[in-house]
C-alpha cells in the first residue's frame, strides 16, 4: 500500500469527517479548542489502531453472523482503557472531554473500518488503515477546533494573541458556530478534495 | 451437524472475547486506579490551597466530612493548625441551577466566617460566558463577605452581587453555592456551641 | 409534579440533545432528509432509549456498582444497547414491516447513535433514580425527535430550491443546523 496514497486519502478525499461524515458527536463537541480536538482525535486514534489491529488477527477466527457483538467489545474494551489511562496521565484533558471519551465506542469511524477494511485484509495494512484515518480525524479536528478558538477565544493553542480587552466572536465557541464552522470547514473540504481527485 | 458446530463455536468465540477483555480490563483497572487516585487528591490540594488563599500552617482531612445544607449534599474541609483550633473552613457545594446543570464549587472561609475565595470544581457552562465565573473579576467581589453582611442574590434579584453580563442563570447558582457554604458554616456553628 | 415537567422542558428544549448536547448527530444527518423517515426514527429511537434507560439503570445500580466494576460500564451499556436494538428490530420486522423496510440501514445504526449511550451515562452522572432516568431518558428523545423533524421539514422544502452547488448537500445541512441550534439558544433560562 502505498503510504502517500493512503495519507492523501483519509486527510483529504475520503476524510472520516468532512469526507464521509461519521464521527460528528464528539466532532462537534469537543473542537472548541485545538487542544482538544486533538486530544480527542489522538485518543480515538489509539481506540482505531487497536480495534483495527485485533478485529484483523482476529478475522478468521469471529463468526460472521456475531461480528458486530464482537467488533464492538472490543472497541470498547480499548476505549475503557484509553477512559482510564487518560484519567491517570491528562486528568485535566479527561475532565474537559468527559463523556466523549465513552462515546469513543460509538464513534461510527471505528467500527466502519473494522466492518470495512481490518476484518478483510491483513494485520499490518489494518494496522496502517487505523492510524492513517484515525489522523485524518485528528487533522479534521484539528483544522475545526482552531478556526473556532481563533476566532472565539483568541488564541490557538492557548497562547493568546491578541489581548483580553478585545472582543471575541463568542459564537465560534458555542453549539451554532460548531455547526456553521463545520459546514464553511465542508465547503473547502470538498473543493480540496475535487482538486486532488482532478490531478489523478 | 455444520449448524450445531457452529453455534457452539458462535458462543466459545464469544465467551472467549468477553473473558479476555474482563480480564485485561480488570488490570488495566488496577494498575490505573492509584494514579487516578493521586490526581484527584492532587486537585483537591490545589483547589483547598486557593480557596483558603494565605492562610498558612494548616492541615486538613484526607477525606471530608459529608452533610446537607439547603437540601443539597454538601462537603467539607476543616483547616486546623497545629493546636488542633479550626482556621478556615473549605467546603464543596453544589451551584444548582447553571446554565448547563448542577457545578461543584469550593468556597473557602476563615475562622469567622468570611470569604476569603471561591473555586470552580467542575462546570458545563459557557465557555466565555458562564465560565466567566472562574474570572478575577467575578470573583473579587466576594472576598470578605459573610452571611450576615450581605444580601445573598444577583443584583436583579435586589441583591448585592454583581451578576455576569450575558450569564445570569451561572451568576445566581454561582451565588447560591456560595450562601450554601455560608449557611452550612452558621449551622456548624451553632451545633459546636451546643 | 414540577419537578418532572421542568425536567421534560429541559431536555427538549433547553438542553436538547442535538443542539446543545451534541450527541445523536450521525444519524440526524442521515435520516432527516424526509419527514417521513425522520418521523419514524423518532418513533424508534424514542423506543430504544426510554427502554434503554431503565436497563442501563438497573444495571448499573444492582449489577456494577455492588460488584464496584464500574469501569465496565461502558463494555456493559454498549452491549445492552445492542441486544435492545436487535430486539426493536425483530418485533418492528413483525409489528411494522414497512416502516422497518423505510428505515433500511439506520435501524441497526440506532445503535451507534451517540445520544443512547450519551444519554444513559449522563443518567448515572445525574445520579437519578429509576423514574427520573426513564422520564429523562424518554423527554431526550422527544428533543431528539423535534430537532429531526424540524430539520427535516427544513431540508425537504431545499429540495425544491436552488442552492449553490458549493453548499449543495452535507454543507448546507450542517449550516442550517447550526441557525437552528443559534434558535435553540432562545430558550436557554426558561427553565430557572
Amino acid at each position: 500500500m502505498n503510504l502517500i496514497e493512503k495519507f492523501k486519502k483519509t486527510f483529504f478525499i475520503e476524510n472520516p469527517v468532512t469526507g464521509l461524515l461519521l464521527g460528528l458527536c464528539p466532532t462537534l463537541a469537543v473542537t472548541s479548542s485545538a487542544e482538544n480536538g486533538i486530544g480527542m482525535g489522538l485518543a480515538t486514534t489509539f481506540v482505531l489502531v487497536g480495534s483495527n489491529l485485533v478485529v484483523s488477527i482476529l478475522k478468521n477466527v469471529i463468526p460472521n453472523r456475531v461480528r458486530i457483538p464482537a467488533f464492538i467489545v472490543v472497541i470498547a474494551t480499548f476505549v475503557t482503557i484509553v477512559d482510564m489511562g487518560l484519567q491517570a496521565t491528562f486528568f485535566e484533558l479527561h475532565k474537559t472531554l468527559g463523556l466523549f471519551i465513552p462515546l469513543i465506542v460509538v464513534n461510527c469511524i471505528i467500527l466502519g473500518r473494522a466492518e470495512a477494511f481490518a476484518s478483510k485484509n491483513g494485520v499490518w495494512d489494518s494496522f496502517i488503515d487505523g492510524f492513517a484515518n484515525g489522523l485524518g480525524f485528528t487533522f479534521a479536528l484539528f483544522i475545526l477546533g482552531s478556526i473556532r478558538e481563533i476566532f472565539g477565544s483568541g488564541a490557538i493553542l492557548g497562547f493568546k494573541f491578541w489581548p483580553e480587552e478585545y472582543r471575541t466572536i463568542l459564537v465560534f465557541v458555542l453549539a451554532p458556530g460548531a455547526f456553521l464552522t463545520l459546514g464553511f470547514m465542508l465547503v473547502g473540504m470538498n473543493k480540496i478534495s475535487k482538486v486532488l481527485q482532478g490531478d489523478k | 451437524m455444520a449448524k450445531e458446530e457452529s453455534a457452539l463455536k458462535v458462543i466459545i468465540v464469544l465467551v472467549l472475547i468477553a473473558f479476555f477483555s474482563a480480564f485485561l480490563l480488570a488490570y488495566v483497572n488496577k494498575v490505573t486506579s492509584g494514579p487516578i487516585e493521586a490526581n484527584k487528591k492532587a486537585e483537591t490540594k490545589k483547589a483547598i490551597g486557593i480557596v483558603l488563599g494565605d492562610l498558612k500552617d494548616y492541615t486538613f482531612p484526607e477525606n471530608p466530612e459529608e452533610t446537607e445544607i439547603d437540601n443539597s449534599p454538601v462537603k467539607y474541609f476543616l483547616a486546623k493548625s497545629s493546636d488542633s483550633s479550626i482556621v478556615g473552613y473549605a467546603i464543596v457545594v453544589k451551584g444548582p441551577n447553571g446554565f448547563s446543570s448542577d457545578f461543584d464549587m469550593m468556597v473557602g472561609l476563615d475562622v469567622n466566617g468570611k470569604i476569603i475565595d471561591t473555586y470552580v470544581l467542575d462546570h458545563k457552562e459557557t465557555p466565555g460566558l458562564g465560565d466567566g465565573m472562574k474570572n478575577e473579576g467575578f470573583k473579587k467581589q466576594f472576598r470578605g463577605r459573610t452571611l450576615d453582611n450581605t444580601k445573598w442574590s444577583v443584583k436583579k434579584d435586589g441583591g448585592d452581587i454583581d451578576a455576569l453580563t450575558a450569564a445570569t442563570i451561572t451568576s445566581r447558582a454561582f451565588t447560591h453555592g456560595v450562601y450554601r457554604a455560608l449557611l452550612l458554616y452558621k449551622k456548624l456553628k451553632e451545633e459546636s456551641n451546643v | 409534579m414540577a419537578q418532572y415537567i421542568l425536567l421534560i422542558i429541559g431536555a427538549i428544549f433547553v438542553n436538547n440533545v442535538v443542539f446543545t448536547k451534541f450527541l445523536g448527530i450521525c444519524p440526524y444527518m442521515g435520516v432527516s432528509k424526509k419527514i417521513d423517515t425522520a418521523i419514524g426514527m423518532t418513533m424508534a429511537v424514542t423506543f430504544v432509549l426510554t427502554l434503554a434507560g431503565a436497563i442501563t439503570y438497573i444495571v448499573q445500580n444492582f449489577v456494577l456498582v455492588p460488584m464496584d466494576i464500574t469501569y465496565l460500564q461502558t463494555i456493559v451499556f454498549i452491549l445492552v444497547i445492542a441486544s435492545l436494538v436487535q430486539f426493536v428490530e425483530i418485533v418492528m420486522k413483525k409489528v411494522a414491516p414497512a416502516l422497518y423496510k423505510a428505515l433500511g440501514i439506520f435501524l441497526p445504526l440506532i445503535t451507534t447513535n451517540c445520544a443512547i449511550l450519551g444519554v444513559a451515562i449522563l443518567s448515572v452522572q445525574s445520579k437519578f433514580n429509576f423514574l427520573l432516568t426513564v422520564i429523562f431518558s424518554f423527554a431526550s428523545a422527544l428533543g431528539f425527535g423535534v430537532a429531526l423533524i424540524l430539520f427535516a421539514g427544513i431540508r425537504e422544502a431545499l429540495d425544491t430550491r436552488d442552492v449553490p452547488k458549493v453548499f449543495a448537500g452535507s454543507p448546507i445541512a450542517m449550516i442550517i443546523a447550526g441557525i437552528l441550534a443559534l434558535a435553540f439558544m432562545g430558550f436557554s433560562g426558561m427553565v430557572k
